[in-house]
């Protein structure tokens, strides 16, 4: 029995098994990251609304100051052209020119740097000490968690371009990481799609944050 | 799997034998149950009988308690039987029959429970409705308010950790303790200065949070009883919060009368420093506490800090 | 959580052919748990440092008498300290570097210092939560029974009431956040993989991230105990908590912790249970136990984020004085309310979902019988899932806050129990015409209905407005929720350790003592919660330390009971360690003769768990059939594979 086990090849083929898993993982938890970090965010935007409507003692935002409303649009603006270039970019892979995608990451990353960078700057600059009002508290609550968030979501295609840049040479032959059917690539890809798509959503909610914090106030 | 028609038919007679069984002795357990329920604890349930709102709050616990008992009979007696017919005799290393599924039963099961939680349901909003509230916090403007055209007000504020008593129909003055008439119906208009409270007179079937900054309604009305009640803070409100109780009493009209006037006079001169009678208090823009907010006019210009 | 996004486990490098860059890089540094004792220990003395640097100028610092802002960093660093120590950040720091780490191999057999440090083999992290949560849980069972000891009288008192306040507030949140993962982290993560049929979790990583989020969260949550505490109790209602001290910062960064936790864990096991079950393991042949994980973990997912917004918004509130649970600069206390509860609600179901998949998923075995109804149990979990997020505000019904939504959420409240009693309809139809062995997890798992029928009728009270109004905030809630969740999931725990130790550790528990504090535990616990039922009709308020002299003789009853129950539990716990640590007894492969794929891997598990990918052919619950066949083929032939993926889908 023993020597049979030996001899026979195994009947399912255990490496393309856990890949295609693999991959499938990949797109069930950055597909189940979206709701999550609605919840995280919609949880904030419920104290908005809360407090916006109970508006307590006429305190909700009694002179209607707000944040910079012009960095708040330089960072909503910054997430849509990180969400074009990274448009761009991935399509670019896709046919094979894979420089193209490293520097359209990297450009990605570094918008998202430089709106992390405003985010915090922004705090230090608030035209109001926290406890002013209903807004100013929700406004301080809102901009940590989006600098956070926007600061992953650079950390991650940070990795994904650097993955890019270590694995070119590798995959030079078969057309590029966007086009070879290696198992790695298929990962590589699989990953970012799932940042992708993480990424548009985020992008799309921040435009919501700001209609919120800067429009509707 | 492999089983002919006729233990089919034998099974299934058996079941239905087994069947009756349970049901027999369930039937006659609830029964019983329910009518000492009913008629022998029913009468002496919490918490009383009081108020209007206390023998509805006891009505509403003695219905849900009958309406319980065939539930947890139901699983008593079936689990019982069970237990005493199908365990494993020693040794029996066997299996039990194969069974995935019974349509009917389950049909049967998921018809009954529904129906039984939207009637409990539909009892539960009815009751509420029914009694204005049924003796709990309705908010700054209840919708379910109590016909008598003007009840007798009386706010109750919470603070860390005693309750005092603002009297608006008697000059506003403030008491440390509180007497109700007999057959009157009663405001209680809740609010507290700092943390959460609660409200919560036992004996008179009314109980609402004390938030501070709101304005919160319940309404009851007293029978002819007379007697002690107990009020206590019923939402954690910190250290001394097992400690934050006191007594009232409701007494007859004029006993009640008399003591209202003999304490607004005891109490006039405290009653000129108080700060005229609002729904609610807002101790200061600095915090109750002590400053926990920095001082700063919120309504001018800012000033960081 | 971002960081964890990318493919650990996928990536091999073909043989032969490595590409450059993408080399295995082994791991340099293999943490544990002293390593980052020392690391927290640094990081904490740090924030300590840094938060007095900016903060200990500002008045409201000079006020107060302690620095907030101190607290808060001290415990952000002493986190990240912690994780350095753990090695935990070597990894996304070599992603940085663009560089694609395999996880670490998996050792032939588990050692017992390979429980200490950072692994990542799904067996070594489920003992580790095993052991964490039989800790934790110990630790807040002994606070109750200081409660109880100063409840024995209503005017002599053993504590002070800040220290008795303390004692109420650490028991309950460490019960209540630490319980979540009472069943997810021990048996989900060791196995889930063993049932569904899979070499390995989908995230390692993340698995092991998850455990060890929960360690620092204990300790942070212990050491409020000699810092004042926090006096808000489990439920954190501002403005109380806006007053509490640095007891109060541990209490919302460690609940914050077990969050991450929390969240880490169900994204884990929700990848791994849609996409790594073995070929054959169709959805409708899954164990109950892997239907109620994966319902828990997709709740979690929903409500645990908005948790952390709550803690989030009241440590604003306290380092930073933003003003958002304050009325008097915009804020309300409401909204802390109901940020938490939305939360709040979901999590008792996060508590008691798992406990009933344990115990239907134990059931069978012991009644030797298919599950009856299998399709109305994942039915009626993921009803009770679903429906747990429209009910919160039946936790308000006093609160004056929005009264005429009352007859809605009671309406919502009460559907709950259709779907709850789904699982009783199971249980019902699985026993009948079985031949029920009464084994000590057996009678553990009877308990459970026995014990939730009080807790599942007594909700009804409950969530009836007009009764409400009678038992809100008294001792029956107390009662009604320690027979759901004390009652339910730790009994269906305390079957799950008895009946899954011999494949954990190839040993068998002691059955006469096992039976003895069965006994002991079943009896005290129902003499120590029926009796609060009564103290709370009779009007006793929860979390007090005074209460009407007429109920001392009920109080003193409970608390005698309460103290007997601590000894039943401690028996249990003695009788593990002990069959553990000094007898051994060795167990037969598959002593319940179970028909669970966990089970046909014998001990000691294999490092892999299985040699190749099984084939799953039939449902776990074949019990009474006459040739009911293997349950999987564990050496599957090419043929096989083709059929059974052919009708797959």
């Amino acid at each position: 029995m023993a020597s049979n086990l030996q001899e026979q090849p195994p009947a399912i083929d255990e490496e393309q098994y856990y890949h295609d898993a693999q991959l499938g993982a990949l797109w069930t938890s950055s597909r189940t990251l979206i709701p999550a970090v609605a919840a995280l965010f919609g949880g904030i935007y419920f104290a908005y609304f809360y407090l916006r409507s109970l508006n307590s003692n006429g305190m909700w935002d009694p002179h209607r100051i707000t944040a910079s409303p012009i960095i708040g649009a330089a960072i909503m603006i910054l997430g849509l052209a990180g969400m074009a270039v990274q448009v761009l970019a991935n399509r670019r892979l896709r046919r094979g020119f894979t420089l193209d995608f490293i520097v359209g990451s990297f450009v990605n990353a570094l918008i998202l740097l430089i709106a992390t960078g405003l985010q915090i700057w922004m705090l230090t600059r608030l035209p109001f000490p926290p406890g002013y009002s209903g807004y100013s508290g929700v406004y301080i609550a809102f901009a940590p968690v989006e600098a956070l968030v926007i600061f992953l979501s650079g950390y991650w295609i940070f990795t994904l371009a650097m993955r890019a840049v270590r694995s070119q040479g590798f995959f030079r032959a078969d057309g590029g990481v966007g086009v070879s059917g290696h198992m790695m690539a298929e990962n590589f890809r699989a990953n970012l799609d799932g940042f992708t798509a993480f990424f548009v959503f985020f992008a799309l909610l921040n435009v919501f944050s700001w209609y919120l914090f800067f429009i509707l106030a | 799997m492999a089983i002919s028609q006729q233990e089919l038919a034998e099974r299934k007679a058996d079941n239905r034998r087994r069947g009756w069984q349970i049901f027999a002795i369930w039937l006659v357990l609830t029964v019983i149950t329910d009518y000492l329920v009913w008629f022998v604890w029913g009468p002496h349930m919490p918490p009383g009988t009081m108020t209007t709102t206390a023998a509805a709050q006891q009505f509403d616990f003695k219905f849900l308690t009958a309406m319980v008992v065939p539930v947890l009979f139901m699983v008593w007696v079936y689990g019982g039987y069970v237990l005493v017919n199908f365990r494993a005799k020693p040794g029996d290393r066997g299996d039990g029959i194969v069974l995935t599924g019974n349509r009917k039963i389950q049909g049967i099961w998921y018809v009954a429970s529904t129906v039984m939680v939207l009637f409990l349901a539909g009892f539960g909003t009815f009751e509420l409705i029914a009694n204005n509230g049924i003796g709990t916090g309705g908010g700054p403007s209840p919708i379910w308010t109590p016909s008598a055209k003007s009840p007798l007000v009386i706010q109750v504020i919470a603070q860390q950790w005693r309750f005092t008593y603002r009297w608006p129909q008697f000059g506003g003055m403030e008491t440390t303790s509180l007497d109700l008439p007999t057959n009157t119906t009663v405001k209680f208009d809740v609010t507290s200065l700092d943390v959460i409270h609660d409200f919560w007179a036992y004996q008179l079937g009314v109980k609402a949070d004390a938030n501070p900054g709101v304005n919160n309604v319940a309404y009851t009305t007293t029978t002819s009883q007379v007697g002690r009640f107990t009020v206590r803070c019923d939402e954690l409100c910190g250290i001394w919060h097992g400690a934050m109780y006191n007594y009232g009493h409701v007494v007859t009209r004029s006993a009640f009368y008399n003591w209202a006037h003999q304490m607004q006079v005891q109490n006039a001169g405290v009653t000129k420093l108080l700060p005229p009678f609002s729904l609610t208090y807002t101790p200061s823009y600095s915090g109750a506490g002590g400053g926990y907010y920095p001082s700063y006019d919120p309504n001018g210009s800012t000033q960081t800090y | 959580m971002a960081v964890e996004m990318t493919p650990v486990s996928g990536v091999k490098s073909p043989s032969g052919s490595r590409a450059d860059g993408l080399k295995f890089v082994k791991p340099w540094f293999t943490g544990n748990f002293f390593t980052a004792l020392i690391g927290g220990a640094i990081g904490y003395a740090f924030g300590h440092w840094l938060g007095n640097a900016i903060a200990s100028g500002y008045t409201v610092t000079i006020n107060s008498g302690y620095n907030d802002v101190a607290t808060y960093l001290s415990l952000l660093f002493g986190i990240v300290g912690w994780f350095v120590g753990l090695g935990a950040l070597n990894y996304p720091i070599q992603k940085l570097l663009g560089l694609e780490p395999l996880e670490p191999a998996k050792s032939e057999k588990r050692t017992f210092w390979e429980h200490w440090t950072y692994s990542t083999d799904h067996k070594v992290v489920g003992v580790q939560y095993l052991f964490g949560m039989l800790l934790y849980f110990l630790v807040a069972g002994l606070l109750a029974l200081g409660i109880r000891t100063e409840l024995l009288s209503p005017t002599y008192h053993i504590w002070a009431p800040e220290t008795y306040i303390e004692i109420v507030g650490e028991h309950g949140t460490m019960m209540m956040m630490m319980m979540t993962s009472v069943v997810m982290g021990p048996f989900g993560n060791f196995l889930i993989p063993l049932m569904i049929g899979s070499k390995k979790m989908a995230f390692p990583r993340l698995e092991a991230v998850s455990f060890w989020f929960t360690v620092p969260s204990f300790l942070i949550l212990l050491s409020a105990l000699w810092q004042g505490g926090f006096q808000s109790g489990w439920t954190g209602y501002a403005p109380l908590s806006i007053q509490g001290g640095p007891g109060q910062s541990d209490y919302d960064v460690a609940f914050m912790l077990m969050a991450f936790s929390m969240i880490l864990a169900s994204i884990n096991m929700t990848a791994t249970i849609i996409n790594y079950r073995a070929p054959g393991m169709r959805w409708s042949r899954m164990p109950i136990l892997a239907w109620g994980l994966i319902t828990t973990a997709f709740t979690m997912l929903l409500s645990v984020p908005v948790l952390i917004d709550g803690l989030y918004v009241m440590g604003l509130d306290r380092a930073v004085r933003t003003a958002m649970l304050y009325a008097g600069h915009g804020g309300s206390s409401f909204l802390w309310e109901n940020l938490f509860w939305f939360f709040g609600h979901p999590e008792v179901y996060l508590l008691a979902l798992p406990g009933f998949a344990l115990t239907t998923e134990l059931l069978p075995v012991f009644a030797r019988k298919p599950i009856f109804a299998y399709k109305t149990s994942a039915a009626g979990m993921i009803g009770v899932a679903t429906l747990s997020f429209f009910v919160w505000q039946h936790h308000l019904f006093m609160s004056g806050m929005n009264p005429d939504m009352r007859p809605l959420f009671m309406l919502t409240t009460e559907l709950i129990s259709i779907p709850t009693g789904f699982l009783y309809l199971v249980a019902m139809g699985t026993l009948w015409k079985g031949k029920i062995r009464l084994e000590v997890p057996m009678l553990f798992l009877l308990a459970v209905f026995w014990n939730f029928l009080w807790g599942g009728v007594t909700g009804v009270y409950n969530s009836d407005v007009p009764v409400d109004a009678l038992v809100h905030g008294s001792f029956f809630v107390m009662a009604h929720f320690h027979f759901t969740i004390m009652g339910q999931l730790m009994f269906a725990v305390f079957a799950g350790v008895y009946y899954y130790v011999p494949l954990l550790f190839g040993v068998k528990m002691n059955d006469k003592l096992g039976k003895i504090s069965f006994w002991i535990i079943f009896i005290s616990f129902n003499s120590t919660f029926l009796p609060l039922f009564m103290i709370g009709l009779l009007g006793q308020p929860r979390r007090v330390f005074e209460y009407a002299v007429r109920l001392q003789h009920l109080n003193q009853w409970v608390t005698v009971s309460a103290y007997v129950l601590g000894f039943g539990i401690l028996l249990y716990v003695i009788n593990l360690v002990w069959s553990l640590a000094v007898t051994r007894t060795p167990s037969e492969p598959n002593p319940w003769e179970s028909q669970g794929l966990e089970w046909q891997v014998g001990y000691p598990v294999p490092k892999d768990n299985f040699e190749k990918i099984p084939v799953v052919l039939r449902s776990p619950y074949y019990y009474g059939y006459e040739n009911p066949g293997p349950i999987a083929d564990l050496d599957p032939s090419a043929e096989r594979v083709a059929v059974v993926s052919g009708g797959d889908e």
